[in-house]
């Protein structure tokens, strides 16, 4: 599963979670193959991204996310309220490869 | 008399430009650009009063940057003598916005004395408000009287400032006329975004501004120079006014009070339903109008809409 | 180096380089004559050096509002149209590319990005200017990079060799820092006392006086922009952040979450903006 922005959504993508409305009602459920016409009503709403199914062509693996993030917090990660942050990225990286 | 800042001159004829530096330089240090585009910088940052252009080359380019330049009142001021060659046919004035213009085997006899005539003659044009650029009563007249008498059909906006007053009381003079400095380019931005040709903004004084434009635009544009006014008031208030949203200011009695931030306050009239004859008529309608539409509290447009 | 004689030389620079993939799509923008101006404000303010000259022209005495302007969007509506085509039509590249100069650009972005989502969640009224600040905040990186190229070069290999931040680099080679060359060049061009303090403060935002949220807000924005890996700011780890300035923003997890959220969407499409669309 992975985050999709509504821009760069496209045909035949498979929807991995329900897309809620602003009142939480369920326009599309799990599953769904997207359509242009889909795609297009999904843009007039307020809505930012969608879980598809499947990785990024080009998307790093959860391992590899999380080795760069390592890389990054490395020598500060320790230090007062950096691994707050970092714990939040890091339950976010697990959550889209959940 | 000498050239209090430097004049530019715009050419790529090596030939003309020695000669001109040779004879000016008894007025002024001349600066030199190869077209109008690499010139920019130096206009924006020291608004010369002088530009001569040589119309030779690069024409096309070199006059669309001159006339988008010379449209703005800030550097509409600035003269401008264009070189023909002598060949050369004259265009319509109207596509090519320069103040005077010479032939180039005129150069060598008359370039320094035009020059100075120029100067001179802006010296004496003080019709257009020192502080806004922007043209003052004598132009606002004529320009109203002219529509006028040729039967346009034409909307007339009166602008003015509330709490200009406790404004000016509590920061001085110099803050409020950066206010009236903004109020004067957002109109004039506004009015010829919406309406590039045959507008017209002037500055009656203090905090009076006027501006004409298209029946059918006017409404419009004035809810949106509103709209921004208030967007960029609380700029021009020191942080805690602006937090709070007020001041502390004297009224006219001279005792102490609290005063809301400035707002925008616009009338505007026009002849479509009815005739007016004379300017002093429609500027009548339309600062009654805005007089109704200060008594509304914040920023407020209020149109005309009598028949009679 | 003798810090008053870089402040002299610093101040001296009238004008700086974009990148090249901004001047292409800048040229659009300026041919298009239908476009408008908030079209024209979105474009400017998504690059560093086209929003610093614009705010430096209208800041300047000859406008008449020194020091005061420090939102896009308001300096377009004060220079109109054909000034902001014209200032825009001066703009030029970098004549030599140094390869982690795109990776400044994004990483200014996404500061400014992060910089108003950070800024709308504690409800500050001006949103925008704090996102100016954000996207100004490395100016001082950019004015170094152009004036002193074979010294900067120094300074990141300095910080490559021996693991430093470039923070640490610049004050080993230089004595000074981005920051202080940032807040002198928005000094010199007027820019409003607000923006120069947050480029002076944005790696000490508890020395700021006057702005201590706005400030912290930045420095927020800089750090969370790097720890997702956004942009390149030439460090490869990200810095501590500073606890007073994340206890005075009190930011639960979940506020990070949405802001980390809000983030991720904005910065796609910034990506877009600057390296997409190369046709």
């Amino acid at each position: 599963m992975r985050r999709v922005s509504i821009g760069d959504l496209q045909a035949g993508m498979v929807v991995a979670k329900p897309i809620t409305n602003e009142a939480g009602m369920v326009m599309l459920s799990e599953g769904a193959a997207l359509t242009d016409s889909l795609i297009r009503r999904l843009g007039s709403m307020e809505i930012g991204h969608v879980f598809v199914e499947g990785d990024a062509p080009d998307a790093k693996s959860r391992d590899e996310r999380l080795a760069d993030l390592e890389m990054r917090f490395r020598k500060t990660g320790q230090e007062k309220y950096m691994d707050t942050i970092k714990k939040v990225l890091k339950a976010r990286i697990e959550e889209v490869y959940k | 008399m000498k050239a209090s800042r430097p004049i530019v001159v715009v050419s790529r004829d090596i030939v003309l430009t020695s000669d001109i530096d040779r004879l000016v330089r008894n007025i002024s240090s001349p600066l030199f650009f190869r077209d109008m585009k690499s010139s920019l910088d130096f206009i924006y940052n020291c608004n010369p009063d002088f530009l001569l252009l040589d119309i030779a080359e690069d024409r096309d380019a070199n006059v669309r940057i001159l006339n988008d330049l010379k449209s703005d009142p800030i550097f509409g001021h600035m003269s401008v003598l264009a070189v023909f060659p002598d060949d050369c046919e004259l265009p319509a004035w109207r596509e090519l916005l320069a103040d005077d213009y010479i032939r180039r085997s005129m150069i060598e006899c008359e370039l320094l004395k035009r020059i100075e005539l120029s100067l001179f003659r802006a010296e004496r044009i003080v019709q257009i408000n020192p502080l806004t650029s922007l043209p003052g009563n004598i132009t606002i007249t004529r320009q109203i009287q002219n529509r006028l008498d040729k039967g346009e059909k034409f909307g007339v906006a009166y602008a003015d400032i509330d709490f200009f007053k406790p404004f000016n009381d509590r920061y001085g003079f110099g803050r409020g006329d950066e206010v009236l400095k903004m109020v004067g380019r957002l109109i004039l931005n506004m009015v010829k975004e919406q309406q590039p040709q045959g507008s017209f903004v002037g500055h009656v004084g203090g905090d009076d501004f006027i501006y004409i434009m298209d029946i059918g635009v006017i409404e419009e544009t004035s809810r949106k120079i509103a709209d921004y006014f208030d967007k960029m008031v609380g700029t021009f208030y020191d942080a805690e006014d602006r937090e709070q949203r007020k001041i502390q200011s004297v009224d006219r009695a001279g005792t102490g009070k609290t005063f809301p931030l400035m707002t925008i306050s616009i009338g505007i009239t026009h002849n479509q339903h009815r005739e007016f004859a004379h300017y002093s008529e429609i500027s009548t309608v339309a600062s009654e109008m805005k007089h109704v539409s200060k008594k509304v509290a914040g920023s407020n447009i209020q149109m005309d809409r009598r028949k009679a | 180096m003798d810090p008053k004689l870089l402040r002299a030389q610093i101040e001296r620079i009238d004008t700086l380089p974009t990148i090249p993939s901004v001047l292409k799509k800048l040229l659009a923008v300026i041919e298009n004559p239908k476009v408008s101006l908030t079209e024209v404000g979105n474009f400017i303010q998504s690059d560093p050096v086209l929003t610093s000259r614009v705010l430096k022209m209208v800041n300047s005495p000859i406008y008449g509002f020194p020091g005061r302007i420090s939102a896009v969007q308001q300096a377009l509506i004060l220079l109109g149209l054909n000034v902001v085509r014209g200032l825009l039509l001066g703009v030029s590249v970098f004549e030599v590319m140094q390869k982690s100069m795109v990776g400044l650009w994004e990483h200014s972005l996404g500061c400014a990005i992060a910089a108003r989502i950070i800024a709308k969640k504690k409800n500050i009224s001006e949103p925008e200017e704090i996102s100016i600040a954000g996207l100004l905040h490395d100016i001082g990186k950019v004015v170094m990079i152009l004036r002193y190229k074979e010294e900067y070069e120094e300074v990141i290999k300095e910080a490559e060799t021996k693991d430093l931040l470039i923070i640490e680099a610049e004050k080993s080679i230089f004595d000074i820092t981005h920051a202080d060359s940032g807040s002198w060049i928005a000094k010199r061009w007027n820019f409003p006392q607000s923006l120069v303090e947050i480029i002076e403060y944005h790696h000490k935002p508890s020395l700021s006086r006057s702005l201590p949220m706005q400030t912290a807000i930045v420095h927020l924005a800089d750090l969370l922009t790097r720890s997702v890996g956004f942009g390149f700011s030439g460090d490869n780890h990200v810095p501590a952040v500073n606890p007073a300035a994340w206890e005075l923003l009190n930011l639960s997890d979940a506020d990070l979450r949405d802001i980390f959220d809000e983030m991720d969407d904005a910065f796609s499409e910034a990506e877009a903006f600057l390296i997409g669309d190369e046709s």
